[in-house]
């Protein structure tokens, strides 16, 4: 097998291209996907300052090597979610990518501010599944970096995970979320700006990109993630890909040149009284978790 | 003898293998993971005659 752009010996196949690529062209593939993404759906402008939420895995941490790649100073956050391990090891991953290139993370702790207690435990306490707890908590974190220091935040989701969110969203016909389902989501008050660098590319060629670029990312998932729904839509893709290449891509972008007729009554939102951050109630749910953190630390 | 490592299990083969039937016997498809040897990416219809191989999951989320 030879590489389609220079001849060398090939090291990896993408059906979806109908090409096999070495590995040097292969990241080279993958900078002209990002770049292509950037262009087309303006997800970055060159007067921005990205911000990039990094978990420790492939992704974000590929996203954050992109952007450097392609000229950007993106700076990275890392949100330390309390979660015995896995956690740690995750935070280690972030740090040492940061550190091996001289690069700014900050760390945000869940527990610094809910008085002690990460996701686990405040999961317990919301009577949520504990994804749903962990997405409020992070978004609203992430947002409020990203906001008070002026950056646009940028995320690692890949093709993968918007076609999967895509799919869930189609099969229940949510209207507001597929209106709202966009590469970049802009400014709100209160609101920082969006970006997701990665939607043209899959979770295999993001994935071979760090390999061969030697990013030591962790392969270990969170262990609440075990029989997500999405990672089942994911599996249904997969197979849809196998026997058809390039539907996740056709799915996707044929999605995106169609979402303007999906329109809902946007949510009214309003400062929350307690942090002042949009909030559709009264108190937004970071802040009422916070009251029950304050209340359980006090028992 | 190659040796093969996924997800904590290592599984070994003998005789004429190739990335390809690696994940055939194991029942991976070649969109949900990569094959590492040395560190490199392995292309699947490489012939192997020894070794580690990683079969390194790409799927993720929740």
């Amino acid at each position: 097998m030879r590489c389609r752009m220079c001849g060398q010996r090939a090291v990896i196949k993408l059906r979806a291209h109908n090409i096999a690529l070495c590995a040097q062209c292969l990241q080279e593939f993958v900078r002209r996907r990002v770049r292509k993404a950037i262009k087309e759906y303006r997800l970055l402008g060159r007067d921005e300052r990205p911000l990039v939420a990094v978990s420790g895995g492939k992704d974000s941490l590929t996203v954050w090597d992109l952007l450097l790649e392609l000229g950007f100073e993106a700076h990275g956050l890392y949100i330390h979610l309390g979660i015995k391990g896995y956690s740690d090891r995750s935070e280690e991953a972030a740090r040492r990518f940061a550190q091996q290139r001289g690069l700014q993370l900050r760390v945000e702790r869940v527990s610094e501010h809910f008085f002690g207690l990460g996701i686990p435990e405040l999961a317990r306490l919301d009577r949520r599944p504990t994804c749903s707890t962990c997405g409020m908590v992070k978004r609203y974190l992430m947002n409020k970096v990203a906001y008070e220091g002026g950056y646009v935040l940028v995320t690692g989701h890949n093709l993968d995970d918007e076609v999967a969110t895509l799919l869930g969203n189609v099969l229940d016909w949510k209207e507001g979320y597929l209106s709202r389902q966009a590469p970049r989501l802009p400014a709100e008050q209160g609101l920082a700006p969006r970006t997701k660098p990665l939607v043209l590319c899959t979770e295999r060629e993001t994935a071979a990109y760090a390999i061969t670029r030697g990013i030591d990312y962790i392969l270990e998932e969170c262990p609440f993630s075990r029989g997500a729904t999405s990672l089942f839509y994911k599996g249904l893709l997969n197979q849809l890909e196998e026997h058809s290449p390039g539907s996740k891509l056709r799915f996707y972008r044929g999605f995106l040149r169609i979402r303007h007729l999906f329109r809902s009554e946007e949510p009214l939102l309003r400062p929350c009284s307690s942090c002042g951050f949009p909030t559709t109630a009264e108190v937004c749910n970071f802040c009422r978790l916070k009251e029950r953190a304050l209340r359980e630390a006090g028992n | 003898m190659v040796r093969v490592t996924y997800r904590e299990r290592t599984y070994t083969f003998e005789g004429k293998v190739t990335g390809s039937l690696i994940l055939k016997e194991l029942g991976l498809r070649e969109e949900e993971v990569l094959l590492v040897k040395d560190g490199q990416l392995l292309p699947p219809d490489e012939p192997l005659k020894d070794g580690e191989v990683k079969v390194v999951p790409v799927v993720s989320g929740g």
